[in-house]
């Protein structure tokens, strides 16, 4: 790889995102007005990273600010961490859960739950503590894409119980 | 402990300081205020462990007992609405004192404790550089980061001794590596070996803080830190700057919290003067692990 791929550039189709985040889950652009996109030249990925910050270019920087899309659009679709952080301002494509069912799908667990529309997600996720990430309805059952070894990290959930 | 005792010159009372260095040590839990308010970080401690109480001179922050809950096996955790770290490595980052809009570096970034408390010190709006010297330690950084949403934060890895690029940074923390002596109560009381390699580390030190002093803009904030109490390591490497290049400033800390004073001589070796500005934590004064930090203003 040459040094000049390693270097992170402005994302030229940063409106395009914004379109797209607006369509699918009603982000108003305006809530990411104090953020850039960038892209490293090799890569698919794109970075969301505070308009204050701006990735050096004497020195090779691994990554800038949060993940939002790990594959360009039309294919990809918004991160986990990406949700988390921002869902609370989706109006759309969100499913809202009680805390209880929030636990549940965080320990992998699925929920029978009809899709919102005929693609079956990406959806925002959210419960009263926070947006949980990203899910989506396979075979009537609603899925949140979570780390495999989220259900290892977190308490057993009858350990949980009792701190509750 | 032991091996501890080499510091008994330059502590208040040895056999209290050893019988604190080998008990457990209380967590400490802090709130990811770009996600969470004060209200909810409240209503969480309640629900999660009532016993749990709030620190009053560090934002945001609640004293977990060393037998209690594990915050970081909580869903809250997970979802990065909380933090958790050992109390006195908050300092650093307190005293840094990191505003919004500002550009700063974390030269040894890893774990990236301190870098992800740093950026929600900064309400994450800024830039915060975080380096370190192992790719591998790299992706822990990034770990901490996607999970609280932070936005600021970019990383690099190279030696933290020869980054490149000029004087660009308003603030820049050097948390350096050492013997971690302080670390004993997160080793459950395991001694620390006894060691003769202070001044293989103390070399590595100097160029890391003369590296930081090097990348700071005139009038910027460099925070020096370590996890051990080895003079070494600490006021030795603060005397291997020039006094023109930085002063070593006073450290204002909360009445609540004890310290002492950087040492002025240690083993017949004087230092500059102004290491007496450097702050020691000591682990029997406050409940917490041991630490070294001084705050330099580059001239």
């Amino acid at each position: 790889m040459s040094p000049a791929s390693d270097v992170f550039e402005p994302y030229p189709q940063a409106e395009a995102v914004w379109s797209y985040l607006e369509q699918r889950f009603g982000m108003d652009p305006a809530a990411f007005a104090d953020h850039r996109l960038w892209q490293r030249a090799a890569h698919k990925g794109v970075w969301l990273l505070h308009a204050a910050a701006e990735p050096a270019t004497d020195i090779k920087v691994d990554w800038p600010g949060l993940a939002v899309l790990r594959q360009p659009l039309p294919r990809g679709f918004p991160t986990n961490a990406f949700l988390r952080r921002f869902g609370f301002a989706a109006t759309r494509s969100c499913v809202d859960v009680d805390w209880d069912t929030a636990l549940r799908l965080m320990y992998n667990h699925q929920i029978e739950r009809d899709p919102l529309d005929d693609r079956g997600g990406p959806y925002a996720i959210r419960s009263p503590f926070g947006t949980l990430g990203r899910g989506w309805v396979r075979h009537g059952r609603l899925v949140l894409d979570t780390p495999k070894a989220w259900a290892n990290q977190l308490l057993p959930r009858t350990e949980l119980a009792e701190t509750e | 402990m032991e091996t501890l005792r080499r510091y008994a010159p330059i502590v208040d009372d040895v056999e209290a300081f050893l019988t604190a260095a080998s008990t457990p040590l209380p967590r400490v839990v802090w709130a990811n205020r770009v996600r969470i308010g004060d209200d909810a970080m409240a209503d969480l401690m309640g629900r999660r462990c009532p016993q749990a109480e709030p620190l009053a001179y560090l934002d945001g922050t609640w004293r977990v007992p060393a037998d209690g809950p594990r915050p970081g096996k909580w869903p809250e955790f997970t979802l990065g609405l909380i933090h958790t770290q050992e109390e006195v490595s908050l300092w650093p980052v307190t005293v840094l004192d990191p505003r919004p809009g500002e550009a700063v570096l974390d030269l040894c970034a890893a774990p990236g404790n301190k870098t992800a408390r740093m950026a929600v010190a900064m309400s994450d709006a800024g830039s915060v550089l975080a380096n370190d010297r192992r790719w591998s330690r790299i992706q822990g950084i990034q770990d901490i980061v996607a999970r609280m949403g932070l936005t600021s934060v970019m990383a690099s890895h190279g030696d933290g001794g020869q980054l490149p690029g000029q004087a660009r940074f308003d603030r820049v923390l050097v948390d350096a590596p050492c013997t971690g002596e302080g670390t004993t109560r997160k080793a459950r009381g395991r001694s620390p070996e006894l060691r003769n390699d202070y001044h293989k580390l103390q070399a590595v030190q100097k160029g890391l803080l003369r590296r930081a002093v090097e990348l700071t803009r005139p009038g910027g904030v460099i925070v020096y830190s370590t996890c051990t109490y080895a003079p070494e390591e600490n006021e030795a490497v603060l005397d291997g700057i020039y006094p023109e290049k930085a002063a070593i400033e006073p450290i204002e800390l909360p009445a609540e919290v004890t310290v002492d004073a950087g040492v002025a001589e240690w083993q017949g070796e004087r230092f500059r003067a102004d290491t007496a500005n450097a702050v020691r934590f000591w682990p029997h004064h406050n409940d917490t692990g041991g630490f070294f930090v001084a705050r330099l203003r580059r001239l």
